[in-house]
């Protein structure tokens, strides 16, 4: 079976010296601004810019811990005024930290052996199995994977679940058309064999450290809404599309509330689970957010705004009842990896979607007994017997 | 055989013609790593060989239309080559064009002609 696909050895030459500056550059940047050192970083994140712009540019036979040492080199010259300058002792930690781990980085040692990658054919199989040079991005998805998967061990322990494998892929543009400047999206894909493959898009160019916080949030949601969908059947499952109102809107909802329930697990990643969890709520509020504002709404805004609606409404519902009372959200959690890990078409996703959010109440409108019996009755049995067909039909 | 039409995406059509003029050089080289990858995937280069690439395939723009919603990218095959050619093209450049130059080179392929 052929590797995962992951980004050009060319972009992952200058992918490689951002994914290494912007956690170092928030790590000081408080303190540069703070003593008033705002240009010479300026001037820093500019010469950074400008040479994973000439990384891109360098050819296949000049290995990429070779690229990256040259551009240290070059990065350390270009910082002289600055290492010279008044803040030249709150700077100079910074520098030296940045060219330290530039010139750290070994692809014989990622690779494990004297074959590295060289723009051929055996280097998505390297970064698959290495890949030190997109490193925090692997450790993201570790995360990521993680959260999801402990949600579906504990929600549903005796379904086996499909493997994932890591992926990644540039784009030149924003790689979504959601109206929020986060400049990462994802995809997830089913292999022949069964496996589920999360791919991470990102857009080097304009790559900053809020769409690194983001990939996060990205990847929790690639890997909770997707990769485990139709997990009871991995090898006949097909992707039911970014209008799926119960992937993109109800599962996301819950992903967002996985991850805040999972901060302790980003200890370790270069940023603070108040950071990720920032970024992740911008993220998921202007996914379905669809109505115009300074930019227009994303195509699928609506679809997801209809399946967070139900999401939210079906939380109500099992606050209420006595079955669920005592822990509604768990409850719904259960739920939710039920229905996807049963693997219902697009039709039966809008369906399900469609009846909870015309049968049960919105949150604060008075109950009809009348009116919304159906629903709390079909959800009572889905919870007494785990009958999903009585549940989604 | 059909044409395929494709979104605009990041790139525009002269590009796109200067990249296919180079994927088709690699092609023709028999030592190539491209060559190797497309015999490997089972495409029968033997009718394409030597044949100059805007009489295998050509991209252009469908319409000068203003707006890059409606209007498409169109790659364009060759009557008598046109299964191999576009069986390269999916197979072989698409791909490699994909992970070069990004993910959105060209947009989504379009069905609605």
């Amino acid at each position: 079976m052929a590797p995962a696909s992951h980004i050009s050895f060319e972009q992952r030459k200058g992918l490689a010296l951002r994914l290494i500056a912007l956690p170092l550059l928030h790590q000081h940047e408080a303190r540069l601004l703070h003593v008033g050192a705002q240009n010479d970083l300026q001037l820093l994140r500019s010469n950074i810019s400008y040479l994973a712009g000439e990384a891109i540019r360098s050819p296949n036979s000049e290995h990429l811990d070779c690229s990256l040492k040259g551009l240290a080199s070059k990065l350390f010259t270009a910082s002289a005024p600055q290492l010279a300058g008044s803040f030249a002792p709150r700077f100079s930690p910074l520098v030296t930290q940045l060219t330290r781990q530039m010139n750290a980085l070994s692809c014989s040692t990622c690779s494990g052996s004297p074959s590295v990658c060289d723009g051929g054919q055996n280097d998505d199989a390297l970064v698959a199995g290495g890949g030190h040079c997109i490193g925090l991005l692997r450790q993201l998805f570790d995360v990521a994977l993680l959260i999801a998967q402990n949600a579906f061990q504990r929600y549903l322990p005796a379904v086996s679940l499909p493997a994932v494998e890591f992926s990644t892929a540039h784009f030149n543009q924003k790689p979504h058309d959601i109206p929020v400047a986060l400049y990462c999206g994802g995809k997830t894909t089913f292999a022949n064999g069964g496996n589920s493959v999360v791919q991470l898009h990102l857009t080097p160019d304009v790559l900053d450290w809020d769409t690194c916080l983001a990939c996060l949030y990205v990847l929790v949601h690639e890997c909770f809404c997707h990769a485990f969908y139709g997990a009871r059947n991995p090898s006949q499952r097909d992707v039911t599309g970014n209008d799926d109102p119960f992937t993109e809107g109800w599962m996301d909802w819950l992903a967002h509330e996985l991850l805040l329930q999972n901060l302790n697990l980003t200890q370790g990643l270069p940023a603070s689970g108040t950071e990720f969890a920032r970024i992740a709520t911008i993220f998921t509020e202007a996914r379905s957010r669809y109505r115009d504002g300074a930019e227009p709404a994303s195509k699928h805004a609506l679809s997801r705004a209809l399946g967070k609606e139900a999401a939210i409404k079906m939380h109500e519902l099992l606050k209420r009842l006595l079955e669920s009372c005592a822990d509604a959200l768990e409850a719904l959690f259960r739920l939710s990896c039920d229905v996807l890990a049963e693997g219902f078409r697009l039709e039966k996703h809008e369906n399900f979607v469609y009846a909870v959010n015309m049968g049960l109440p919105s949150p604060g409108e008075v109950e009809d007994p009348q009116q919304f019996a159906n629903i709390p009755q079909r959800v009572r049995m889905y919870l007494k017997n785990n009958y999903l067909k009585t549940l989604v039909t | 055989m059909a044409d395929i039409r494709y979104a605009v995406g990041a790139v525009g059509v002269r590009d796109l013609n200067q990249e296919l003029d180079s994927l088709w050089r690699e092609l023709q080289d028999p030592k190539s790593a491209l060559r190797r990858e497309a015999e490997a995937k089972g495409v029968d280069l033997q009718k394409v060989s030597g044949l100059p690439r805007n009489e295998a395939i050509t991209v252009r723009q469908e319409s000068e239309g203003f707006d890059p919603v409606t209007t498409a990218i169109i790659v364009a095959f060759s009557p008598v080559v046109a299964e191999i050619v576009r069986d390269l093209w999916r197979n072989v450049f698409l791909p490699r064009l994909r992970k070069h130059k990004g993910q959105d080179v060209l947009g989504e392929e379009k069905k609605d002609k």
